[in-house]
C-alpha cells in the first residue's frame, strides 16, 4: 500500500497556544484511519490543518503534512484549492447545512463540479446519478431536485457524503460525519462510507468520538488527548487491548449493549 | 398494590401551524410508574420522547388523556403545582442555567422559593455540591466558567434541591463525552437509588439505557410500541422497530 498523506512532528497553535503537539502518522491508499479522543484534544484541528480551513488565529507553527510530495502548508492558497475536491474533500458533521436553502440540491453540486472540471449540465446529471446510484440512492432524480429542506437531515447527510465523491478524491477527511444522525441513519452513513471506499479505494481519516463508528469502520485508530496521539494502531488491538491508561479509561466509559444474556 | 406515584393515561399531543392540525407527536402514550423505579424511554430523535417529557413537567400541555400524579390529577395544572415533586435535567447544561447569575444562585432558587432563608439556601447548596461532587467554590462561578460536565453536576444538584419524587432527564449525559458521560451516569445512578428517586431517563443510546434503567420504553411515530425488562427488550424484541433499531447498534 502507498503512503498517500503523512503529518510529520505537526504542532498546531491557536493564538500561539498549542492544541496540536508533535503529531505524526501516515495515511496509506484505500486505508481509514479513526482519530479518536475527547471535544477539545485536537482531533477535527488536524483535518482542518490539512484543507487551511484553520481559524485566522491558527497557524501550523512545525512540521510538514505531506500529499503526493507536496508539503501542505506550504502550497499558495491557489495550488491548495485545486487540489481540494479532486483530491482532498472534506465531509463535516453537518453537511446539510453547507447546502445553500434556496437553490436545489442539484444546482448546487453542479456548481461544485462544474469549478473543477469541463461538464455540460447533461453531463454532470448522468455522473451524478451513477454515482448515486452506486451509492444506493433510491429516486435519484428526487434528489438532485430537491431543495434542502425537502430532504431529511440523514438524508442530507448522505447526499453530503456522495457530493464529495463527485470528484473522485483519492483522500476523503472526515469530521464526524455520523455524530449528529440517529442511530439508524448513523448506520446507513457508515454503510454508505464503507461501500465508497470499496468501490472508488478512497483513503478515509475518521475522527469521531464514536467509538462504535470506529470500530465498524476504521482498518487503524489513533487516540488523541490533549493534542497528542497517545496510542496508534490495529483498531482490534488497540479497542480490545489498549496500552495507554488513557485508552482504557475511554474504551471502558463506552456502554456496550448486552445482545446475549 | 401500591398506587403508581405517576400514571400517563392514553397521552395525545398535536403540534398545530396556522390553525391547522398537523404532526401528532404523541399518540395515545399511556404507563405508570412506580416510586424510585427508573424507566428509560428510547426511540429516534423526532418519536416524541422529550414531547412526553415535557408534559409530565407541566411545560406543554396535552391534547387529550391524563396525568396522575401522587394520585392527584395535575393534567392541567401548572408548572409550580408540580416542580416540587418533578424537576428536569436538560440536554445542553450550559443553555439551562441563566448565564448572568452564578451557578449557587441557580441550585438556590427553589429553595429560596420554597421559603429557606439565604443562609438556609446557602448552606443546603455547599452540601448539595459536595454531593455532585462539585468543589464548594463553584457556587460563585458562572456557567462559562465551568466545564460541560461540570455544569451537568450542577444542574443535578439544583434538581436535587427540593428532594422531587420524580426526576425527568431528558438526553442528560447526551452531550457529553464518554468519559465524562459514565462520570454522571455513576452520580445519577448513585444519587437515585440513595435518594428512592424515581426517573424517566430519555436517551437514544440503547447501550446506555440497557445499563441504566429498570424497565425500558420503544417510541416510535408518537406510540410505544415495546416495553419491558432492559435485557428482554435487547435481546429478544418482539416488534420490528425495536429489532431495527438494536440492529442498528454499533
Amino acid at each position: 500500500m502507498d503512503e498517500l498523506l503523512r503529518y510529520d512532528y505537526v504542532t498546531i497553535a491557536y493564538s500561539a497556544v498549542p492544541v496540536v503537539r508533535d503529531v505524526s502518522f501516515s495515511l496509506h491508499e484505500g486505508e481509514i484511519l479513526g482519530v479518536v479522543g475527547e471535544s477539545g484534544s485536537g482531533k477535527s484541528t488536524l483535518l482542518k490543518a490539512a484543507m487551511d480551513l484553520l481559524p485566522p488565529c491558527g497557524v501550523v507553527t512545525r512540521g510538514d503534512i505531506w500529499y503526493r510530495g507536496q508539503n501542505l502548508p506550504d502550497l499558495p492558497e491557489k495550488e491548495l484549492r485545486r487540489l481540494s475536491g479532486p483530491e482532498l474533500a472534506m465531509i463535516f458533521q453537518n453537511a446539510g447545512a453547507s447546502f445553500c436553502p434556496i437553490r436545489t440540491v442539484g444546482a448546487q453540486l453542479y456548481e461544485a463540479v462544474s469549478a473543477h472540471e469541463n461538464i455540460t449540465e447533461a453531463g454532470f446529471r448522468e455522473k451524478a446519478a451513477e454515482l448515486l446510484q452506486k451509492l444506493r440512492f433510491e429516486d435519484v432524480a428526487r434528489i438532485l431536485e430537491s431543495y434542502p429542506f425537502e430532504l431529511s437531515g440523514g438524508m442530507m447527510q448522505r447526499v453530503g457524503i456522495a457530493a464529495a465523491m463527485l470528484l473522485n478524491p483519492s483522500v476523503l477527511l472526515a469530521d464526524e460525519p455520523t455524530s449528529a444522525l440517529d442511530v439508524s441513519v448513523q448506520k446507513q452513513a457508515v454503510e454508505e462510507l464503507l461501500l465508497i471506499r470499496e468501490l472508488y479505494h478512497t483513503s478515509i481519516i475518521l475522527v469521531t468520538h464514536n467509538i462504535g463508528v470506529v470500530r465498524a469502520m476504521a482498518d487503524r485508530v489513533a487516540v488523541m488527548k490533549d493534542g497528542r496521539i497517545v496510542e496508534c494502531g490495529d483498531t482490534r488491538d488497540v479497542l480490545e487491548h489498549p496500552a495507554q491508561e488513557y485508552t482504557k479509561k475511554l474504551t471502558a466509559a463506552v456502554p456496550k449493549l448486552r445482545r446475549s444474556a | 398494590m401500591t398506587t403508581p406515584m405517576l400514571q400517563l393515561q392514553n397521552l395525545k399531543k398535536i403540534f398545530s401551524r396556522n390553525g391547522q392540525a398537523g404532526f401528532i407527536a404523541v399518540d395515545g402514550v399511556s404507563f405508570d410508574m412506580a416510586q424510585g423505579e427508573c424507566v428509560g424511554l428510547i426511540g429516534e430523535s423526532g418519536s416524541g420522547k422529550s414531547t412526553v417529557a415535557n408534559m409530565i413537567a407541566r411545560l406543554l400541555n396535552p391534547d387529550e388523556g391524563r396525568i396522575i400524579l401522587d394520585s392527584a390529577d395535575v393534567t392541567r395544572a401548572g408548572v409550580r403545582a408540580v416542580c416540587r415533586k418533578v424537576q428536569m435535567v436538560f440536554q445542553s447544561p450550559q443553555e439551562s442555567f441563566d448565564p448572568r447569575r452564578t451557578l449557587g444562585d441557580g441550585v438556590g432558587e427553589s429553595l429560596l422559593n420554597a421559603g429557606k432563608s439565604a443562609a438556609e439556601a446557602r448552606e443546603e447548596v455547599a452540601r448539595l455540591l459536595e454531593a455532585v461532587g462539585l468543589p464548594p467554590d463553584f457556587a460563585g462561578r458562572y456557567p462559562h466558567e465551568v466545564s460541560g460536565g461540570q455544569c451537568q453536576r450542577a444542574a443535578i444538584a439544583r434538581a436535587l434541591a427540593i428532594r422531587p419524587k420524580l426526576l425527568l432527564c431528558d438526553e442528560a449525559t447526551s452531550a457529553l463525552d464518554v468519559t465524562v458521560q459514565a462520570e454522571i451516569v455513576a452520580l445519577l445512578s448513585r444519587l437515585i437509588r440513595g435518594r428512592g428517586m424515581a426517573c424517566l431517563f430519555i436517551c437514544h443510546d440503547v447501550a446506555l439505557a440497557q445499563d441504566f434503567c429498570d424497565r425500558l420504553l420503544v417510541m416510535h411515530r408518537g406510540k410505544i410500541v415495546e416495553e419491558g425488562p432492559p435485557d428482554e427488550i435487547v435481546q429478544s424484541p418482539k416488534q420490528e422497530y425495536t429489532k431495527l433499531l438494536i440492529d442498528s447498534v454499533l
